[in-house]
Formats: structure tokens, sequence, C-alpha cells
């Protein structure tokens, strides 16, 4: 006489919290996932393509607009790629310049992400709290190149301009008040009782599944694994840097939440680290005028906001520009537990998922 | 011979490759490349662009030959020059004058035998002058009254131009197809001699043409043979007059007669079809490679080993031709030349030293070269990366060693690509798999060749991790995985067709519009093109059949 | 003196046309006061400052006045500097707010049930502002008509329209109509997102009706009356205070007040209940295929209703028409009834004025834990309603029963 039947529902690709065209595609029982297929693609627009027919710098360009929170990020990882390919060496004081400007641009993607996955959740307030604060470094990122958000901070080499007069005096600025600001954050959230109903136990994704997923980053970390590529295989200055690399065991959303704002903690850290002992002398190496490749392939990766970003290039004799180039996408690839982490699980905690696992669409389809 | 003028156009690329041939008149800056001061009479320094100074003239024609070799040196064709017959060298095919070049509409490449070498550079000033004296740049409707102008000579394929017995009768002297063509078959109609139009555009038939190709006749813009130029001329224009597009172009030596354009029924014009179709837009901007950039250790020692020979040939043919050119000297009686110096490389002053690949040296390419026995094709270590290259048949269990092997331990895949090599014998594409272990901090490539159509096995059994990574490989290179839970698309649509990463596929052509959408917004372009078949009696809007 | 018919209907319409003109202000000023108050929580800027329009702000001071946005730019600007008035700054966001509300295209989906699709919102509405019939802003007259009033001469104008006897039963019936435009409206859109919104409305407030109904009971039990006026005489004066029973009473309402909140809460799918509309999840919940008009028929009717939980939570807790809030009035009494101070023993009588501050201060907390607290998921909610507050409330049900036999 009855029957139940389950409802298919697309969350996305328009939806105000699938941050960006992700479509997931649900089969709901009531209010439970029961299959949980992500479809993504919508902002697909051939990067890898492009970058095979623009020459080694212009390449660079693109990359600000695959995750476009994290541009600076993208940019250290395209420039030390092609470094590796042919086989520069950057002088000191770029590569502190350049690890202080990334770890600032964790800030800015980690502040995005707190702001964006509270309000999932339906804290309103600390969104605006940490545009705030993201206002600041982006003013700090005109101020270093003269864009906000596609930075294309670097250079093949170096950086084109050393810092600029008053930079130094902004971020110590920045930083002096940046560490109430988490404070601030954590009074509204850490121990707030519904956001800790809201995400202890929720998207669970244990180490094991995360190593099988290819899940770097924040989410890996999450789950105990101490996976960090700034300690494990260091570049640019990190090797120089005293830092820690905050983990925790639960592998929930909270979990990842409390890592990733020990991780702002951490990037405040190297920051300071980086003003105190920047070395002098120049930010650019000595390079032919046209950069010629050889005969070469590299899997170049650095610790993205998100994960691990691999840039692959493929270089052919005397090209100018790559043969092939490829981007690890770590949202890409961490978008990929989602089933796992929600199937069986309510509605709500799908948005939670997303919210937890920072994908940028821009990223994923690239 | 001497060389005049020297100038560099637009579109440097400050690539040294001219100042390496001819250190004395160029100077190549940051930005772009000079002509040196010393070499010009007005002594400036500078590109010489806009006023063409002329060069010293004792320099003149003493370095003719290293300009020449500069120009063709230079990839992209910007170097450019003056070239006349100096007085006092005789024997010169080429005539004396420089006006006769530009009266002579022939490329200098198909000049009479035995003219000296010619460079591109003359060939597009040559060109150009006659483009400009026959009034005829592109677009041709007006036609061209160029009485005086000397016959066309032809290439060098054909019989000798038969000398135009009446000059008085006008001929097509070429056809050409422009962009848009939309295989309407108005032009079949009209001149099916001339005109075959195909599934995806309309070619210039190859009994008519010069060079007996049959395509587009765009790019090379080949002559009309002459007798069919004659013939056809009042088809040609008709066709021209009434392609609805207006893309059919011609040059016309002589009084071209007026025709009006034919009006066309439905059931004489099989009518094409106007369907905005990808692959009716013209493929354009396709550049194949043409070499393998697959890196790999004995590639590596084997052209350092040829280079090696190289060098050392070079070095024993200029001790030969020093020893051949002493012993003649001291048979003449004339000083003895200088003695050769062998070239030292040259230093490297720049931050930037090319990773070099070395013989496979760590321990896990070792272990996994004993335990793969026969399976491994190559192990090596490039930029502090380990590779390993397998063949296809090892591949699962090369990725079970990696994970399972108690010393190697890599646990995790993070990334997975392909890389197309359309230029490679025996395979097409290089697949390889990054595999990192967490617990040992270390990084290993794994690489397969695959032929072009060869399926491979999936990791996802072994990596779950590869599930995205070979759909993603699937969907823009068309590689297939046997035993994938899913093998569809995931970035493009499903109804997507081509593999966009192959190297074949366009960046511009297929998937895009035909009309240009900024310029077309309204449709204006479109609505005049239909209406203008409507008028002819053609029905553009037949829907294909499929 | 007995009014004639007449005259009785005539000053019914009269208070009729006062409640609503009253209450119709209140919603939209209330949308301003939450852009406002939740503008400060977040620095916000453009809720705050926000003054006028683009090009008065661009083309400098001497041109503002030439134009409508430029002229109203400056007279903010000018607010601005006055220190209590300038909390009007912000206005035109609400005015154009309120503007693009009433102009925005009215669409009606293709497949949607039209006719329940255009009454639904109606049903809410009329829902929310039919239980301002038996609220009582004010004990007794308002004012008395001056004697040389034409027609009306010497008659009291009333704070209520009707003082019913079993009033609380009335409003919580007639509210509990409200959700069937919600369902209803949900079911009618035909569309997922609003389907799963109007079951979670359905299942919410069907839900907190019954711990909101029974933590209601406690002041009733209490005092032994439905009525609104007799309530909050009953709470100031009937009651002995003194002894353990009073201060049992002031304890059990004291809890009781933040019971019946949460519930309140519930019941106007406010944050952090506002699951039924929850924006990141689904889209906007039963209105997401709502537009123009009759989106803010069901915006009002959740404003309006706003208000009639925050004036039930005054009159049944906070004292209603008296100061002191969980039955503390009697001892305020005790003290200062014979002062003589006028203020004092001013403020040992009723008045409307004690009635609107405590609902504006509630009003308050509404959009102060809505800029604070996250929201809750759809199970955890019900397992708040049905494992906690409900066994709670009857707790609490016993206790006020024990403490009225006892006194």
């Amino acid at each position: 006489m009855f029957k139940t039947e389950e409802m298919e529902i697309n969350l996305g690709p328009q939806h105000p919290s699938t941050h960006g065209v992700l479509r997931v595609k649900l089969h709901l029982d009531g209010e439970t996932v029961v299959r949980c297929v992500p479809m993504i693609g919508y902002l697909h627009r051939g990067v890898e393509k492009i970058c095979e027919n623009k020459t080694f710098f212009q390449g660079q360009v693109w990359t600000d607009r695959t995750d476009y929170v994290a541009s600076v990020s993208n940019n250290l990882g395209w420039a030390e790629g092609v470094e590796k390919l042919f086989g520069i060496t950057v002088p000191r004081r770029a590569h502190y310049i350049r690890t202080m400007l990334t770890e600032l641009n964790r800030i800015t993607s980690h502040l995005l992400w707190l702001g964006t996955h509270a309000l999932d959740i339906g804290a309103m307030t600390v969104f605006l709290y940490a545009f705030r604060e993201r206002e600041e470094i982006l003013s700090i990122f005109e101020a270093f190149c003269g864009a906000r958000l596609t930075t294309t901070a670097f250079r093949i080499g170096g950086l084109r301009e050393d810092i600029p007069p008053g930079l130094e005096k902004q971020v110590r600025a920045f930083q002096a008040r940046f560490l109430d600001c988490i404070e601030e954050y954590e009074t509204l959230l850490t121990e707030n009782r519904i956001w800790k109903k809201r995400t202890i136990g929720v998207a669970l994704l244990n180490a094991e599944d995360a190593i099988a997923l290819g899940v770097t980053g924040p989410v890996l970390r999450a789950a105990g694994s101490t996976y960090d590529i700034r300690k494990v295989f260091p570049y640019a200055a990190y090797a120089e840097m005293d830092f820690d690399v905050p983990t925790q065991t639960a592998g929930d959303t909270y979990a990842r939440y409390l890592v990733r704002l020990e991780e702002m903690r951490q990037a405040h850290r190297i920051v300071n680290q980086c003003l105190d002992g920047l070395p002098e002398g120049p930010v650019m190496a000595k390079l032919p005028k046209v950069l010629k490749s050889e005969v070469n392939e590299v899997y170049h990766a650095i610790e993205a906001p998100k994960g691990e970003l691999g840039y692959y290039f493929v270089g052919e004799k005397g090209g100018v520009n790559p043969y092939r180039m490829h981007i690890r996408a770590p949202s890409f690839i961490n978008l990929q537990a989602l089933p796992k982490m929600v199937e069986g699980r309510l509605l709500a905690d799908v948005i939670a998922a997303i919210g937890t696992l920072d994908v940028v669409l821009g990223e994923v389809d690239r | 011979m001497a060389i005049t003028k020297v100038w560099i156009e637009e579109g440097c690329i400050v690539c040294n490759a001219c100042e390496a041939e001819c250190p004395d008149v160029f100077h190549v800056t940051e930005e772009s490349c000079h002509i040196k001061g010393d070499s010009r009479k007005d002594g400036r320094e500078s590109e010489n662009r806009d006023e063409k100074a002329e060069l010293k003239a004792d320099l003149q024609s003493s370095l003719e030959a290293s300009i020449v070799a500069a120009a063709a040196a230079c990839p992209v064709e910007v170097i450019k020059y003056d070239q006349v017959a100096s007085a006092d060298a005789p024997g010169s095919a080429e005539p004396a004058a420089a006006p006769a070049v530009i009266a002579s509409p022939a490329p200098v490449a198909v000049a009479p035998e035995g003219a000296p070498t010619a460079a591109p550079a003359v060939d597009a000033d040559i060109e150009n002058a006659v483009d400009a004296a026959l009034g005829t740049t592109g677009n041709t409707a007006a036609p061209v009254p160029a009485p005086s102008a000397a016959p066309r000579p032809v290439a060098a394929a054909t019989p000798p131009d038969p000398p135009a017995a009446n000059p008085a009768k006008p001929r097509v002297t070429k056809v050409w197809i422009e962009d848009g063509c939309i295989v309407c078959n108005a032009c079949e109609a009209d001149s099916p001699e001339v005109f075959h139009v195909t599934e995806t555009t309309c070619m210039i038939k190859p009994g008519v043409r010069l060079d007996g190709k049959e395509s587009e006749n765009r790019v090379e813009k080949n002559g009309l043979k002459p007798e069919d130029g004659e013939r056809l001329i009042t088809s040609i224009i008709t066709a021209s007059k009434g392609c609805p597009v207006d893309v059919i172009k011609y040059e016309v030596l002589g009084d071209a007669p007026v025709v009006e354009a034919k009006p066309h029924d439905a059931a004489e014009v099989a009518a094409g079809p106007f369907v905005l179709d990808y692959k009716a837009a013209p493929n354009r901007q396709v550049v194949m490679p043409k070499t393998v950039p697959l890196p790999s250790l004995h590639t590596y020692q084997e052209e350092q080993k040829a280079a090696v020979a190289a060098d050392g040939a070079k070095w024993a043919k200029q001790q030969a031709d020093f020893e051949t050119a002493k012993a003649k000297a001291l048979a003449e009686g004339k000083d003895a030349p200088k003695p050769p110096v062998r070239a030292v490389p040259k230093k490297n002053e720049n931050d930037m030293e090319f990773p070099a690949p070395s013989e496979a040296k760590d321990p896990d390419l070792l272990h996994l070269t004993d335990l793969l026995d026969g399976k491994v094709s190559q192990a090596f270590e490039q930029s502090g990366e380990l590779i390993l290259q397998v063949h296809p048949d090892g591949l699962i269990e090369t990725l079970m060693f990696c994970k399972g092997d108690a010393s190697l331990r890599y646990e995790m895949l993070v990334d997975q690509t392909a890389t197309h090599y359309p230029a490679a014998e025996g395979f097409a594409f290089s697949v390889v798999y990054q595999l990192i272990s967490i617990s040992r901090h270390k990084r290993l490539r794994v690489r397969v060749l695959v032929k072009e159509g060869q399926d491979l096995e999936s990791a996802v059994e072994i990596y779950p991790s590869a599930n995205w990574m070979e759909r993603e490989i699937y969907d823009m290179f068309g590689i297939r995985f046997t035993g994938h839970p899913d093998m569809t698309r995931i970035l493009c649509p499903e109804d997507w067709e081509g593999h966009p990463l192959r190297k074949e596929y366009p960046t511009l052509g297929w998937g895009q519009r035909d009309i240009d959408f900024r310029e077309d917004r309204s449709g204006v372009l479109m609505r005049m093109a239909l209406e203008k078949a409507g008028n002819m009696g053609i029905n553009l809007k037949v829907p294909k059949a499929d | 003196m007995t009014p004639t018919l007449i005259q009785y209907l005539v000053i019914s319409l009269l208070q009729i046309v006062a409640v609503l003109g009253f209450v119709m202000t209140l919603v939209p000023l209330l949308t301003f006061a939450e852009r406002k108050v939740i503008g400060y929580v977040q620095v916000r800027l453009g809720a705050t400052r926000v003054a006028g329009g683009l090009w008065g702000a661009q083309r400098g001071r001497t041109h503002q006045s030439r134009t409508i946005t430029g002229g109203l730019n400056g007279f903010m600007w000018w607010l601005g500097k006055w220190p209590v008035i300038s909390i009007l700054r912000g206005l035109p966001m609400f005015i154009a707010d309120a503007l693009k509300l009433l102009t925005k295209e009215d669409i009606v989906p293709t497949d949607a049930d039209k006719a329940v699709f255009v009454l639904s919102p109606a049903l809410a509405m009329v829902a929310a502002f039919t239980v301002f019939a038996a609220i009582s802003f004010s004990p007794g007259a308002l004012f008395y008509f001056p004697a040389k009033f034409p027609f009306l001469g010497g008659l009291p104008f009333n704070g209520f329209l009707t003082d019913i006897n079993v009033g609380l039963l009335f409003i919580l019936g007639v509210a509990s109509v409200g959700v069937y435009g919600i369902v209803l409206g949900a079911w009618a859109s035909n569309s997922k997102y609003p389907l799963l919104g109007g079951l979670r409305s359905a299942a919410q407030i069907v839900s907190y009706e019954v711990p909101l109904t029974l933590s209601l009971l406690v002041p009733v039990v209490l005092t032994g009356s439905l009525n609104f006026n007799e309530m909050s005489t009953r709470m100031a004066a009937d009651v002995p205070v003194n002894g353990l029973v009073g201060i049992g009473r002031s304890l059990l309402m004291f809890v009781g007040f933040f019971v019946y909140t949460t519930c309140g809460f519930a019941e106007t799918n406010r944050t952090p209940f506002d699951l039924a509309e929850a924006e990141n999840e689904l889209v906007a919940g039963f209105h997401t295929e709502y537009s123009g008009m009759k989106f803010s028929f069901f915006f009002l009717s959740e404003y309006a209703s706003m208000i009639t939980v925050s004036a039930l939570a005054s009159a049944f807790f906070l004292g209603g028409h008296y100061l002191l809030p969980f039955g503390l009035q009697p001892a305020w009494n005790h003290f200062f009834q014979h002062s003589p101070y006028a203020i004092l023993a001013w403020t040992c009588t009723p008045s409307i004025l004690w009635f609107l501050l405590k609902i504006f201060f509630l009003l308050f907390v509404f959009l102060w834990v809505r800029a604070t607290l996250p929201r809750y998921r759809y199970d955890q909610l019900m397992n708040v309603g049905w494992k906690f507050l409900i066994p709670y409330t009857l707790v609490m049900f016993v206790i006020a029963a024990l403490l009225r036999y006892a006194a």
C-alpha cells in the first residue's frame, strides 16, 4: 500500500555552499545519504593544454587561476618546478621572501576556509571576522606585486623585485594582532557546544583510508599522519625554519578545524622568522634571456594550504614552452574522499564534509 | 653581390642566434637585437627598422655571407636585408636593377637556376611589391588592370610559360578559399572544374593547379594553369560572386569580364548543411611535435657520445683542412695560415645547470630492478628523482612490490598522468605514477610506455586513489584502463569528442564557434548569409541528415 | 458607561487598526534592527554605514543634494554626527530591501499546485497576525476618549483587542495553524529542496509544540489563569512571595523561561534551529520557489511570530505589564508601593511600557543569538526536543503543581 523510494537530489552546481560549481548527486533516504557521487568539470578550462602553448613564464599566470584563494602557493609550485627542470639555483633572500609570502597566503586560504566552513554550519559571524584579517594580507600582496588575488608573485629564478620599503612594517603590524584574532575565532567556535556537536565525529576519515585515497594536507594530518612536505622534502627556506606540524588523531571535522587553526599559528611563526632572519643579497638568479629547456621531466610538490600541490613538467630540447605540464591538484584528489565521508550520514553532514575538505573548484577542474 | 641594408622586423625573441653567426653586425640586447653602429653608415645603433640606414661600404660585400647565414638562422625570420648585385660582380643571372626585381612577381625561390642564394626577406619584399603594384592584396573582387605587367613566371616544375600570345586576353592567375566556407556546394555548381566541395570544406581541384595538389589553396596561393585560367575565368568569377559567404577570392590578369551571379535553385545545388558543427570549422593551429622528449638515460648517453664524436670529427676535419691549406700555401709560397684552435666549451656563467640523468644508485631502484627481473626497461636518477621504467605487462607487479615490499613501502599514489608522444615510434604515450613513501620519506616515479589503442591495467585495486586520476587520463588522452570500476569521462562532458591533451587536438578550431560571437552577437552575419543564400534559392537551413 | 453596539464596533475597529499598525510597523523595523545589530556584531560595513547611493559618494559632497540618492546620502552622513539618532544610518538599505520585496517579479513555478501555492503564504501570514487579537499590550484601558470627542466621548480605548479568558489557548491554537502554511507551501512548490525544508519544519514545529506548551503551563498552574491581564496581575499581587514556596516559584519560572525561549526559537525557525530554511543545506528551505510578495508574506509571518513568542514570554515569565520578572514583583511592591517618591510608586503599577521593553529585549536576544550560534543538525534538534526538553518540562510541570498545592 505504501512504498518508499530514494530521492535523487542535486547539490549544486548552483548551491550556496558548494563553494563554486561542484555538483554532488545525492541519493537520499529521508535525509540520510545513501549514495553520493561528486560530478565535476564545470570549471574545466584546460589549463594544462593552455600552458603547453605558453612559455615557462607565461604559464605561471595560469596557475593563479587554478586555486585562486592560494595563488601564491601555486606560483611557488610552478616557479620551483621550472627551476628544478632547468637546474636553477635561487638566491637565499628570494627563498626567504617566497616563504614569507607563501605562509601569508596559507593564512588567507585557511581564513577563507574557516569563514565559509563556519558559515555552512550556520555560524555567520566568523565569516566576516576572517575576511577582515584576510583583507589585510591581501593588501600586503597588493603592496608586493600589485595584485590581490591573481598575484603571479614570483619569477623563474627568484623575484622580479625586492620587497618594497614599508612592506616589512605592514607585515609586522599584521603579525602583531593576528594571534589575538585567532583567539577571537576560537572564542566563538572551539568550545561552542553546537559547533562541537556539528563537527565532532562528522565526516570521519581515518589515516589508512586517507592514505589509500591519496588525501593530503590538513585532512591527512587530522587523521594522525605527520606527512608535511615542508618537513619531509623541504623546499624554499623551510629547512631553515623552526615550526611544528600540528596533528590530531580523531580524523573528523573538528580535528581538521583544530589542525588548520594551529597551522595558522605556525604560519604566523614562520613569517616572523622570515622577517627576522631575512638575509641580504640579490633576489634573482643569473639566467639567460631566453630559457630553453633540455629533455627532462620533473615532478615538484609543495605543501599548499589544501595539500600536496605537484607540478609535473616535461621539457623538450630547445623548447621555450613545457612539452607537457600537469598539475597534481590537492582539491581534486581530496574530493575523491567525499563519498567515503558522507555515505550513510545526514544531508547536513554533506555540507560539513564539503566545507572541511576545503576544495576550490578552480583547482578541482583546472 | 652585396648587402646594402640590414634591418630587423618586429618579433625578435632575443635568441642570440644572429650574434653567433655575425657578431660584426648584430648585437643582441636584453629586449631586442640591434644593428651595430660600427657597421652602419650613420653610426647609430638600433634595430634600424624605420631608418633602414645603409651598411658601411667596405662591409657590404665582406659580411654578405655571414648576414645571409644570420638571416637564415633566425628562428622567427625577422632579419631582413636588401641584396643587390654589385657592379663588379659579373655573371649574375639576376636582373641587374632592383626595379626589374620588383616588376617580376616571381618568388625568388623559383627564380631561374643560377641565381645566387635568395633569402626569404627578398621573397617577402617582392611579393609585397607585386601586390602593391597589381593592387591585389587579398580582397580581389575588383578586376586588376595590369596590362604592362610582365607575364607571370611559373614554378620550375611546369613547362616553360607560353609567351602570352594574346596578352589582351584576361585570365585568372590564382584562386583560393578564405576561412568561413559553409560547404554549400554553390561554387561546385557554378564551376565544377575548379571547385570540389567536401564534407568539411571546399577545395581547388588538382587538375587546374600548377602544383597539382588538392587543398583550399589558402596558404600557398598556388597559381592556376594558364590555359585553364583563361578558359574558366567566367565560371570562377560567377562562383566567387555566387558564394553566399564571400570566401572565394581570385586574382585576375587583364580585364575581368563582367558576369552576374547565377541564380540557383535548391534542386540544382545539393544544399549543404548549415549546422554550427565544430568539425566543419577549419582546423587551425595544430603544430605536431617532431621530437620525442622522453627523458632517458640511454638516449642521453647516446647523445653525449654522438656529441663527443661529432666534436672530434669536426676537430679532425679542421685539422685536416688546416693541413691541406698549409700544404697549398707552402706550394704557392705564401705564408702558412694560422693553425686552428680547438673550441673550448663556453663557460656557464648562469646559476643554471642542466640536471643530467645518472645511473641508478638508489637502493630502492636497484632492489626493484632485482625483484622485477627483466621487466624493467631502465632505471635512472635525474633532478634528484628516481625513475623506473617498466614494461606495461609488469606494471601491476611493480606497483604491488612498491606498496607491499617491506623494504619499499610506497604507501601512497600521489599522482598519475600521461604524456602524448605522437612522433615516437613503438609507443604513443608515457604514463607516469608518482609514488611516495610516507614512512620512509622517499619518492619514486614509475613510467610505462603505451601504444596507441593499448589498454593498461588499472591500479585502483592497489591504490584506490588512482580512481579519478585514471578517469582523467582516459578523458584527456583516451587511454583505457582495464579493471577500473567506472571508466567514464570526468572533466569533459560525456558526449565530448576527442581527447583534449593529445597533441593533435587543436587549441583553435574544434569546439570553437564558427562565427566570432563578439562580432556576431546578434546573429547579424549569420542572418545575412542566410538571406543571401535564400535570394539565390539555396536553403541553408536544411538540417544535417545523420 | 456601556457603549452601544455601533460605538463598540467603531472602537474595536480603531483598536484593530492600532494593533495591526503597531505590529506592521514593528516587523519592518525588526528587519532593520536585525541588519543593524548583526551589522555591529559582525563588523559589517554596509549595514552600519550605508547612506544613499553610489553616485553621491562618487561625485563628492557638492553634488550630493542633486539626486535623490545623493540627497539621502548627505542626510545620512548628517545623521551620523548625532549620538542617538545616528542609529538610523543604514536606513536606505532597509528601504531598498522593502522596495525590492514589493516590486520583485512574482513567479509561480509551472509544475506547482497553483491554488495551494498562492494560498499558503496567506495562511502563514493570517495565522501569525490573528494571534495578536488575544495579546494584551496594556492592562485595561490605554486611554479614554475626551468627553467632547464626537460619538465616542468618554469611552475607553483598550490596549488589547479582546480580553479572552482562555487567551493562551487561543494563541497556541491559532499559532500552530501557521505551520500548515509552511508545509503546504513547501509541498505545492513541487521541488525537492522545499519539500525537505517543509518536512523538517513540520517535524520540528510539531515536536517543539509539546515542550513549548508544557513550559507555558508552569506559570499557568502557578497562577491559575489563562488570561494575559489576570496572569500578570496575579503574579504581581496574589501569590505570596514569602517563604520557600515563593523562592521555589521564582526559581521554577526562571528555569522555565529559558526552556520556553529555546522552544520559542525552534517554533519561529530561528537560529540555531533554522533548519527549515537552512540556506547552506536546502538553498532556502521551504520558500526556495517563492519570490516577491509571497516570499515577503513568509518573511513577515516569521517576524510576527517572533513578536508573538516574545510577547508570550514577556507576559507569562517576565511579569507582563509589571516591572520585575519571575514573580519578584510582590517583593518590590512590598517595599515601594507606598514610597513617597512618585516614580518609585509608579514602578509598582502595571504599564504598557514594561511590556514593550521586555518584548524589545527578547527580540534583541533573537538577533543576538542569530549572530553568535551555529545551526543544529536535524537529528540533534530532534534529540534536544524529545529527549531533553519534554522530560524536563514534565518535571517542571509536576513541581509547579506541587508548589500550587503547597500554596
